[in-house]
C-alpha cells in the first residue's frame, strides 16, 4: 500500500470517526428551545424540511427531515414518523434517531423496527394504502427525535403541502418547503392564511421555496374556525400529472373536468340492456323529476355501500355493469352507477366531487385546480337548471335531500364538455326547523303526564329521521338522553312518521315524570319548558384569540299547554322576554287561558355566520340568557278553600 | 353468476350433519324468504338462522399437524340496517413466509325472491377482498352480491390451520339472534382437550369417541342478540361460547402434560425460563437496591414503598399488558421500559432481594376478559405482592400514580393467582375492599342577585386520586382549571393542588369560585339547591331493564360537607327535608343532613356504594335509589329578606 493511500484510508476513518461521534449529540437540547415556543407547547418542531425534486410530470421524490422535541406524553403524538405508501410508492429511506434533553444520543430505529400496517380509513373493505411508522414509548421527556425520509413514486397528482404549523398545542421553531424542477413543469401554487405568520416565499421562476421561523403554538376554542381553515398552507399542483398509472391533466377547472369525465369516468358508463329497459319501463311516462325520484329509489332499494380503494379505483368509479351485477359499491361507484341508469331513463345529471362532512363546510378550491374533495354525490338540473342533489351511498335519505353531510358548499360538476364548480344546497337557519307542541298535565304530588309532538325539517330532520331503524330500547334511550334534565323519565309510547315526499319527521311521544315539580314548603315549582331547553352555555375564555364561527344556523317553536293540579293556583309566573341580535332571537312568554291552563310559547333563531372575536362574550351572554330564561321556573300556591 | 332455483337445481348443495333438519346449502323456501322479521325478536336487523362448523385435526407428527375447520352460516337479512352483515369478515393469523391460516373452498350465496321467484346470486372470486391489516393478522372480506331486505344468505368455507396453537373458541352469541348454532369438534386421542362453557345461555353438549377421535358435538339454540349496556366491565365475559383448552399430548406425540388446574398452570408458568428463573436474577439492579437499603428504614412497609417509589419512578410502562418478559428483565431495567410483567416481576425481583415474601400475581385485564378456566391464555398481566405483617399487599408499579392496594383500573379484575416460590399459589382478590372516599368542603355566600361565591376543598383517597391524578395528567397547558370552570359552569380561582408532593397519600385541591345562574329569584325569594354545582344532575341508570352485573369498579363515599351563609337582611323561609336512605344487603347508602344554626346553613351529604361489581337484580332498586338522590340533590333551599 502506498503512503498516499494510507493516508487516504486514515482520512476515510477519520471521516466515518467523525460521522459516528456525531451522532452522539445534536445541538437541539430543551434549553435553547425560545420561552415564546413553549407556550400552549406540548411539543416544538425545531426543524422539518421537505425537499421535493420533480424529475417528470410522472416522477418525484420527496425528502424530508424533522427534528421535534417532545415535552411531555400528550406531546407524543406529534412524533409523526410515518410514511404512507401504495404499489406507487419507492420507500428510499427512513430512520429515526431519539436524544435526550440535552441532545445526548439514546438510540437509533432503523426501518425494519418500523411497524408495517394497512392504512385503514375505517369503512372500506380493502384499500391498498399503507403507512410505515414509528411508535416509540419514551423513557423520560423531553425528549428529541429526528425522522429522516426519502421517497419516490410516479403519482404526482398529490405533491405533499407545506404546512408550517402541525397542529394544535405545536409549535415550530423552523420550517422550510422546497420543489425544484428538473425540467419545466407548468404548475400552480396555492397560498392559504400566510398572512399574519412570519413565513418568507423565496420562489424563483425554477422552484418553489418557503421558509418560516417561530410560529407560536395554538390551543383550540370553540365555536371557532376548524384548524385547516386557519392554518397557514401552501399547495402546488401541476397542470399535467399522473396518477396511480394514469396521467392527468388540467390547468383549469373545465379541462380538468374534461379529463376527468373522458379518462375516469367514461369507460364505467356501460349499464347492461337489460338493465337500461328496466329502468325505461319503470319511468315510462313520467316527468323528467318523476323519473329521477324512480331511479333514485330503485337505487336505494337495490345497492348497498361497500367500500374497496385498488390503485386507481381510488378515484375511478367501478364499472356500472359490475354495481349492477354485484348491487353494492362505494361513493364513486354507486353515484356513476345512479348517472347511468339516469342516463338510460333519459335524465341528464353530473357527477359531483365534494369535501363531506357536517362539521366543516369544507368548499371544493375554486383557485387551485387539481385532484380534490373525499366524496361524491349526483346533481341533477330540474326543470328551471337549478340542481337538485342526491347522495347514493344512502338508502334511508329522500330523493333531493342530502342534509348537512355536503350541504352549502363549492362542488365540482363534472360535466361531459369540461367541469365546473358550482355551489350545493345551502339550508337557511329558517329551513332547519323544529316545531314541539306538547300538552302536559300537572298533578299535586309532582308528577306529570304528557304527549308531545316534534316535528323537523331541513337539517333538524336530518339529526332525526334514522330513529325509526333503531330498536324500542335505543329510541327510548334516546329520548331519556334527549331530556336528560328530566328526572325519571318515562316513555310510555313512541310514535314516528318519516314524510319523505316533504322531508318532514313527526315524532309523538307519550311521557310521563314522577318529579317534575318539587314540592318546596308546600308550594310546587316547575320549569314550564319541559321539552326543549337549552342547558349547556359556550366555554368562557379569558382571552379569546380566534373568531367565532357558528355552524348551522336552526330554527325552534315550542307551544306548550299546561293543565295545573287539582287544588292549585298560580304563586308567581316568569316574566316573559323578547331578545334579539346579530347572532339570533330568542323570546317566550306564558298566558293564562280561560279555562285555567297555560300556555307556554317559545322561540329562537339561530343565525349563522363567522363573527370578529370580540363577539364572543356577547354570544356566550345571548346564550347564558337564553339557557337562565328556558329554566325558569313558576310557583304554584295551595288554593285557599 | 346468477341462477333461478327449481327445487333440488342446486348442484353445489351440500348437505351438513345437522341433527334435526337437514339443511342444504342454498336451499329455502319462499316463507323463509318472505318472513319480514325475527319471530323472538321483531327488532333485530338481521339474524343467524344456522351457523354450523366442524373441526378436525390432520396429520400424525407434531411437525405435520394442521387444523381444519369447516364453517357454515346462513344469515337472514330483515331490513338494510341489517346489510352490514352482508360483509362477513374472517379474521386470520399471519406469519411471515406465507405459512399463516388460510382460507379454502370458499362458496356463497345471495338467495332472494323476486316476481315469486327464487334467485341465487354466487359470490365470485372478485367479491372476496384480502386485506393485511398488520404483520401478525389479515382478514379475507365476503361482499355478498345483490343484497336485498329479506334476503338469505349461505356461506360455507374452510379455515386451514397449518400452525396450530390453540382451538378458536366456538362462538354461538352475536349481536343478532342466532337460531341454531351447531358444532362438531373432532379431537383425535393424541391430544386432550377440555370444553368450557362462556356466558349465561344453555349449551348443549354430547361427547362420545369413534375411532381415534373424540367428538364433541354441541348444540346451541335460539340464544339471544348480545347487547352492550352501561356500567359493564367487559361484555366479552357473558358472550356465550365455548372454549377449548388444550391439556395434555399422548402417543405417537411426546407424552406432555399441559395443565389441569390453576395449580398445575401457574407451576408451568412459573417454571417457564420467561417466569420464575427471570425473577431468580438480582445482579442487574444489586446496586441501587443497595442505595435504597442504605437509607435503613427501621420499618418494612416503608421500605417496601422505597423500593416501589423506584420502581415506579424508574421504569415506563410501554403500554402492553403482558405476563411473560419478552426482553428479559436486565435488558428492560436497562432500557427503563417494559411490559407490566416486566415491571413488576423486576418489583417483585427487589423486594424479595430485600428480604420481603414477595410474589407475583398472575391476573388479566379487564379489556382481557375473566378467564373462564385455568390456561396459560387466562392471563395477561403480573401485579407484584408482598406478606407482611398477616397481609397481603399489592403493588403495581406501571402507572406512575399507583399506590400500594391502589391499582390502575385495568388491573381491577376479578381474582389473581398469586404464585409462591414452592410452586403453591392462592387466589387473591383484586377488587379493592377499601372504600375510595371522595371529600368535598365547601364555604359559600349567597348575595342578593343569588350569585354564589366561595371556596372549594377537595380531597380523594385511593382510586379516586388515581383517576384524578391521570385526568390531571394531561393538563400540560394549565387546562384542567379551565375544564373544572367549563364543566362546572363556574368562575374559578387560585386553584392549588398537592399533586408534586409524590408522597402525599390522599389528592388535595382547592380553589375559589363564583357560580352565577344556579339560583332562581321568584318574587324576590331566592331558591338555590345547596348541593350547587357538585350535584348528580341525572341517573346514571336510565335503561327499565338489565341482563348483566353492575359493574361500580370500586367501593366509594363520596362527601360533601357545606356551609352558607346568606345576606344579613335575609332570613330561610324553608330548608329540605333530611335523608336517609339504606339500601337492601346494606349494599349502598345516601344520607343528607341539613340544618340550620344561627345565621348558617350546614348541609352533610355522604353517597356510598360498598361493592364494586352487583348482581343485575338489584338493577331496578339503584334505579330507584339514585333517581331518589337525583331528587334530593335538586331540592331548593329558599331564603327571603326580611320585611322591615
Amino acid at each position: 500500500m502506498t503512503p498516499l493511500k494510507n493516508t487516504l484510508s486514515a482520512l476515510l476513518l477519520l471521516l466515518v470517526a467523525t460521522n459516528a461521534s456525531a451522532q452522539k449529540s445534536i445541538s437541539y437540547t430543551r434549553q435553547n428551545i425560545p420561552e415564546a415556543l413553549i407556550v400552549n407547547a406540548n411539543a416544538v418542531v425545531r426543524l422539518s424540511e421537505t425537499n421535493i425534486t420533480m424529475h417528470s410530470y410522472k416522477d418525484m421524490t420527496v425528502k424530508s427531515k424533522r427534528i421535534v422535541t417532545i415535552l411531555n406524553d400528550q406531546g407524543d403524538r406529534y412524533q409523526e414518523a410515518y410514511i404512507g405508501y401504495d404499489p406507487y410508492v419507492d420507500i428510499e429511506f427512513l430512520e429515526a434517531s431519539i436524544y435526550d434533553k440535552n441532545g445526548q444520543f439514546v438510540k437509533k430505529i432503523k426501518r425494519k423496527e418500523f411497524r408495517d400496517q394497512s392504512y385503514g380509513d375505517g369503512v372500506s373493505i380493502y384499500n391498498d394504502d399503507r403507512i410505515l411508522f414509528l411508535s416509540y414509548t419514551p423513557t423520560a421527556y423531553p425528549y428529541t427525535l429526528v425522522f429522516d425520509s426519502e421517497y419516490r413514486t410516479s403519482t404526482t397528482a398529490f405533491i405533499e403541502a407545506w404546512y408550517p404549523l402541525g397542529g394544535m398545542y405545536v409549535s415550530t421553531q423552523k420550517s422550510s418547503y422546497s420543489i425544484n424542477f428538473e425540467q419545466p413543469l407548468p404548475h400552480r401554487i396555492k397560498k392559504s392564511n400566510l398572512e399574519n405568520n412570519p413565513i418568507k416565499d423565496l420562489s424563483t421562476p425554477q422552484s418553489v421555496q418557503f421558509e418560516a421561523e417561530n410560529i407560536a403554538a395554538v390551543k383550540p376554542e370553540g365555536f371557532a374556525p376548524t384548524f385547516t381553515e386557519m392554518a397557514p398552507m401552501v399547495r402546488v399542483a401541476l397542470n399535467k400529472f399522473h396518477l396511480k398509472g394514469v396521467d392527468g391533466q388540467g390547468d383549469t377547472w373545465e379541462d380538468f373536468g374534461k379529463w376527468m369525465y373522458d379518462d375516469l369516468l367514461m369507460a364505467s358508463n356501460d349499464l347492461p340492456e337489460a338493465s337500461k329497459v328496466k329502468i325505461k319501463t319503470l319511468v315510462a311516462g313520467k316527468s323528467k323529476m318523476e323519473a329521477a325520484k324512480l331511479v333514485y329509489e330503485y337505487v336505494q332499494e337495490n345497492t348497498r355501500y361497500v367500500s374497496v380503494q385498488i390503485g386507481v379505483g381510488g378515484w375511478k368509479p367501478m364499472k356500472a355493469s359490475e354495481v349492477d351485477r354485484l348491487g353494492y359499491g362505494d361513493c364513486k361507484a354507486l353515484t356513476n352507477y345512479t348517472k347511468s341508469l339516469m342516463d338510460a331513463a333519459g335524465v341528464a345529471s353530473y357527477y359531483s366531487v365534494v369535501y363531506a362532512g357536517a362539521n366543516s363546510k369544507k368548499d371544493i378550491d375554486e383557485d387551485f385546480v387539481a385532484m380534490q374533495g373525499n366524496h361524491v354525490i349526483l346533481a341533477i338540473p330540474d326543470e328551471d337548471d337549478k340542481m337538485v342533489w342526491i347522495d347514493c351511498t344512502s338508502q334511508v335519505h329522500p330523493f333531493g335531500f342530502v342534509g348537512d353531510f355536503t350541504d352549502d358548499r363549492k362542488v365540482l360538476l363534472v360535466k361531459p364538455e369540461g367541469g365546473e364548480i358550482v355551489k350545493t344546497v345551502r339550508y337557511d337557519p329558517k329551513d332547519n326547523y323544529q316545531k314541539t307542541e306538547a300538552e302536559y298535565r300537572l298533578n299535586p304530588d309532582g308528577s306529570m303526564t304528557g304527549l308531545v309532538e316534534i316535528q323537523t325539517r331541513g337539517t333538524q330532520y336530518n339529526d332525526r329521521f334514522t330513529l325509526t331503524q333503531r330498536t324500542e330500547l335505543e329510541k327510548e334511550s334516546h329520548y331519556k338522553e334527549f331530556w336528560n334534565y328530566l328526572n325519571g323519565l318515562q316513555i310510555n309510547s313512541i310514535a314516528l312518521e318519516n314524510n319523505k315526499e316533504s322531508v318532514v319527521f313527526t315524532e309523538k311521544v307519550d311521557v310521563g315524570c314522577d318529579s317534575y315539580a318539587t314540592n318546596v314548603n308546600g308550594e310546587l315549582i316547575f320549569c314550564p319548558n319541559g321539552f326543549n331547553q337549552i342547558t349547556s352555555i359556550p366555554n368562557r375564555y379569558r382571552d379569546r384569540t380566534m373568531p367565532l364561527k357558528l355552524r348551522r344556523g336552526y330554527h325552534d317553536e315550542d307551544v306548550f299547554r299546561i293543565h295545573l293540579p287539582e287544588g292549585y293556583e298560580i304563586g308567581s309566573l316568569p316574566e316573559g322576554v323578547s331578545l334579539i341580535n346579530p347572532f339570533g332571537k330568542y323570546e317566550f312568554e306564558l298566558t293564562q287561558n280561560p279555562d285555567g291552563t297555560l300556555t307556554y310559547r317559545r322561540e329562537i333563531l339561530r343565525k349563522e355566520g363567522v363573527f370578529p372575536k370580540e363577539d364572543y362574550e356577547a354570544y356566550r351572554n345571548f346564550m347564558k340568557d337564553v339557557s337562565r330564561y328556558d329554566a325558569a321556573k313558576i310557583v304554584l300556591k295551595k288554593k285557599r278553600s | 353468476m346468477r341462477f333461478s332455483l327449481v327445487i333440488g337445481a342446486f348442484c353445489l348443495a351440500f348437505s351438513l350433519a345437522a341433527q334435526t333438519e337437514k339443511i342444504q346449502f342454498g336451499v329455502v323456501t319462499k316463507e323463509q324468504l318472505l318472513e319480514k322479521q325475527h319471530p323472538k325478536d321483531p327488532e333485530a336487523e338481521a339474524a343467524i338462522l344456522y351457523k354450523y362448523q366442524k373441526t378436525y385435526f390432520e396429520g400424525s407428527t407434531l411437525t405435520n399437524l394442521i387444523i381444519k375447520t369447516e364453517y357454515f352460516f346462513r344469515y337472514k337479512i330483515y331490513n338494510k340496517k341489517g346489510f352490514d352483515w352482508g360483509n362477513h369478515v374472517i379474521p386470520l393469523v399471519r406469519r411471515s413466509n406465507n405459512n399463516g391460516d388460510y382460507v379454502k373452498t370458499l362458496t356463497g350465496t345471495t338467495l332472494t325472491l323476486e316476481n315469486d321467484t327464487i334467485y341465487a346470486d354466487l359470490v365470485g372470486r372478485d367479491n372476496v377482498f384480502n386485506q393485511a391489516v398488520n404483520s401478525y393478522i389479515r382478514t379475507e372480506t365476503v361482499t355478498f352480491p345483490n343484497l336485498k331486505e329479506g334476503a338469505i344468505l349461505d356461506l360455507s368455507y374452510t379455515i386451514i390451520n397449518p400452525y396450530p396453537v390453540s382451538l378458536r373458541d366456538v362462538v354461538h352469541q352475536f349481536p343478532i339472534p342466532v337460531d341454531r348454532s351447531e358444532a362438531d369438534i373432532f379431537i383425535p386421542n393424541y391430544l386432550v382437550f377440555k370444553a368450557y362453557t362462556k356466558g349465561f345461555e344453555d349449551i348443549h353438549y354430547n361427547v362420545y369417541n369413534k375411532d381415534i377421535n373424540q367428538i364433541y358435538e354441541i348444540t346451541a339454540t335460539d340464544i339471544p342478540a348480545l347487547k352492550e349496556e352501561e356500567y359493564i366491565n367487559n361484555i366479552e365475559n357473558y358472550r356465550a361460547s365455548t372454549v377449548f383448552e388444550l391439556m395434555q399430548t399422548r402417543y405417537p406425540f411426546p407424552t406432555k402434560k399441559l395443565g389441569y388446574n390453576w395449580e398445575e398452570v401457574t407451576r408451568t408458568i412459573y417454571k417457564s425460563d420467561y417466569f420464575g428463573d427471570e425473577l431468580k436474577k438480582s445482579r442487574y439492579f444489586s446496586k441501587d437496591l443497595q442505595k435504597i437499603l442504605a437509607n435503613n428504614y427501621s420499618d418494612s412497609l416503608q421500605l417496601a414503598e422505597a423500593i416501589f417509589e423506584f420502581v415506579k419512578e424508574k421504569m415506563t410502562w410501554n403500554g402492553n399488558a403482558s405476563f411473560a418478559t419478552f426482553q428479559g428483565l436486565s435488558d428492560a431495567y436497562d432500557a427503563n421500559k417494559g411490559n407490566s410483567g416486566e415491571i413488576n416481576m423486576i418489583l417483585t425481583a427487589m423486594f424479595r432481594e430485600a428480604g420481603f415474601e414477595a410474589n407475583p400475581v398472575l391476573s388479566s385485564t379487564r379489556d382481557y376478559g375473566i378467564p373462564v378456566f385455568p390456561s396459560m391464555q387466562g392471563f395477561n398481566y403480573v401485579i407484584a405482592s408482598i406478606f407482611l405483617n398477616g397481609q397481603d399487599i399489592l403493588f403495581d408499579a406501571t402507572e406512575k400514580y399507583s399506590l400500594k392496594n391502589v391499582l390502575p383500573l385495568r388491573a381491577i379484575n376479578w381474582n389473581g393467582k398469586l404464585m409462591r416460590k414452592n410452586n403453591t399459589y392462592k387466589e387473591i382478590n383484586l377488587f379493592p375492599e377499601d372504600l375510595s372516599v371522595s371529600r368535598s368542603l365547601l364555604k359559600a355566600e349567597v348575595d342578593e342577585n343569588g350569585d354564589i361565591r366561595g371556596s372549594i376543598e377537595n380531597e380523594m383517597s385511593r382510586q379516586f386520586m388515581l383517576l384524578y391524578l391521570a385526568v390531571k395528567k394531561m393538563d400540560y397547558q394549565n387546562d384542567y382549571a379551565k375544564s373544572l370552570e367549563d364543566f362546572y359552569n363556574i368562575e374559578l380561582s387560585e386553584l392549588t393542588d398537592n399533586h408534586e408532593d409524590k408522597t402525599a397519600t390522599n389528592f388535595r385541591e382547592n380553589y375559589q369560585f363564583l357560580s352565577e345562574n344556579q339560583a332562581d329569584i321568584i318574587d324576590g325569594k331566592i331558591y338555590f339547591s345547596p348541593t350547587m354545582f357538585l350535584k348528580m344532575n341525572e341517573n346514571p341508570f336510565k335503561a327499565t331493564k338489565r341482563e348483566y352485573p353492575i359493574d361500580f369498579v370500586f367501593p366509594k363515599s363520596e362527601i360533601l360537607e357545606a356551609e352558607f351563609s346568606i345576606p344579613e337582611d335575609y332570613k330561610v323561609t324553608y330548608l329540605p327535608k333530611s335523608l336517609h336512605l339504606k339500601f337492601v344487603d346494606d349494599l349502598a347508602s345516601y344520607d343528607y343532613e341539613i340544618k340550620q344554626i344561627d345565621d348558617k346553613i350546614f348541609l352533610k351529604y355522604e353517597l356510598t356504594t360498598k361493592r364494586s361489581v352487583v348482581a343485575p337484580t338489584y338493577y331496578s332498586l339503584f334505579k330507584a335509589f339514585f333517581e331518589k338522590i337525583v331528587n334530593k340533590q335538586n331540592d331548593k333551599i329558599i331564603i327571603e329578606k326580611i320585611k322591615s
